[in-house]
């Protein structure tokens, strides 16, 4: 069925886990690593998200991914109503334009190293998607989103699992994140635009 | 309602504080999202309003036939949540 069903438990992260595993390492990130031996746990304390493992069922000591969730929505600007309603009854045929759309952010997403390359994080990703999808749900989930690592492999492996940039362009997403002060930094950054660390994704659960 | 206002924003500074205390020593905060507008906005409803046309069009699918339904189900079945 796939090694995540066949071969692993999955398990909320806890101190008594963290305390009887190797310590997890993906490899190439030490601040993902971090984030899960310790502040994951704070997190989880303050509700701002939820961590996740799966564990090797033929040795628990073996994590092999661990992802963490919280709640979050698209909001999209609400325009001018009679603009909007306008514009939107044109496109759609609908008379309300809804202004934020409910997702689960994937806010952090580690495969451990000795088990990279194997397909576990799209084995993943689609567990998380059928998991909010399915009937059981408790609340309504139309999205799955993500801020990536804005490295290529990391960009390529989330489009291949149907997620998309919610920004097209980097400058774009850049400017969103932190807008400048003025015309003049505005063309500047336009001019000499940096690369950003992570680039947000997203996947609409009903395209799958 | 300015006094509405004045508490409204303490709170909000209240808890950006907080959450930036949480922030110190610990690994690079996940990004908050932007509330999408103009273009990027648009652009982002249409793909929306595409899904749903083509959902509402398909041919209505049980969702526990889908292969990927039966490895969550067996995932959750296994797993120790609680």
């Amino acid at each position: 069925m796939g090694f995540i069903a066949d071969k692993c438990i999955f398990e909320v992260l806890t101190q008594d886990i963290l305390s009887e595993c190797y310590p997890f390492t993906c490899g190439d990130d030490a601040d993902m690593d971090e984030f899960f031996q310790k502040d994951a746990l704070i997190y989880a304390h303050r509700r701002i998200g939820k961590s996740y493992c799966f564990r090797l069922e033929e040795d628990y000591r073996n994590v092999v991914a661990c992802f963490t969730l919280s709640n979050d929505s698209i909001r999209i600007w609400d325009l001018g109503s009679s603009k909007k309603n306008a514009m939107w009854k044109e496109l759609t045929n609908r008379e309300k334009m809804l202004s934020r759309f409910p997702g689960v952010l994937i806010g952090r997403f580690a495969v451990a190293e000795q088990f990279a390359g194997k397909g576990i994080g799209s084995e993943i990703l689609d567990f998380i998607k059928l998991w909010f999808l399915s009937e059981e749900n408790k609340t309504g989930c139309r999205l799955a989103i993500v801020d990536a690592k804005n490295k290529p492999n990391v960009l390529k492996f989330y489009e291949k699992n149907g997620f998309r940039f919610l920004f097209n362009r980097e400058i774009d997403e850049d400017i969103y994140i932190k807008p400048p002060k003025n015309e003049e930094e505005r063309k500047e950054r336009f001019l000499h635009p940096r690369t950003l660390t992570t680039r947000l994704m997203y996947c609409d659960l009903l395209n799958n | 309602m300015s006094k509405k206002q004045y508490l409204c924003t303490c709170e909000v500074s209240r808890a950006k504080l907080n959450i930036r205390n949480l922030s110190l020593n610990m690994a690079i905060a996940i990004k908050a999202i932007p509330t999408l507008h103009g273009e990027d906005a648009i652009r982002f409803r249409e793909e929306i309003e595409k899904v749903d046309k083509e959902y509402d069009l398909r041919p209505k699918h049980n969702l526990t036939q889908d292969p990927r339904y039966a490895m969550m189900k067996k995932i959750l079945s296994k797993a120790r949540l609680f």
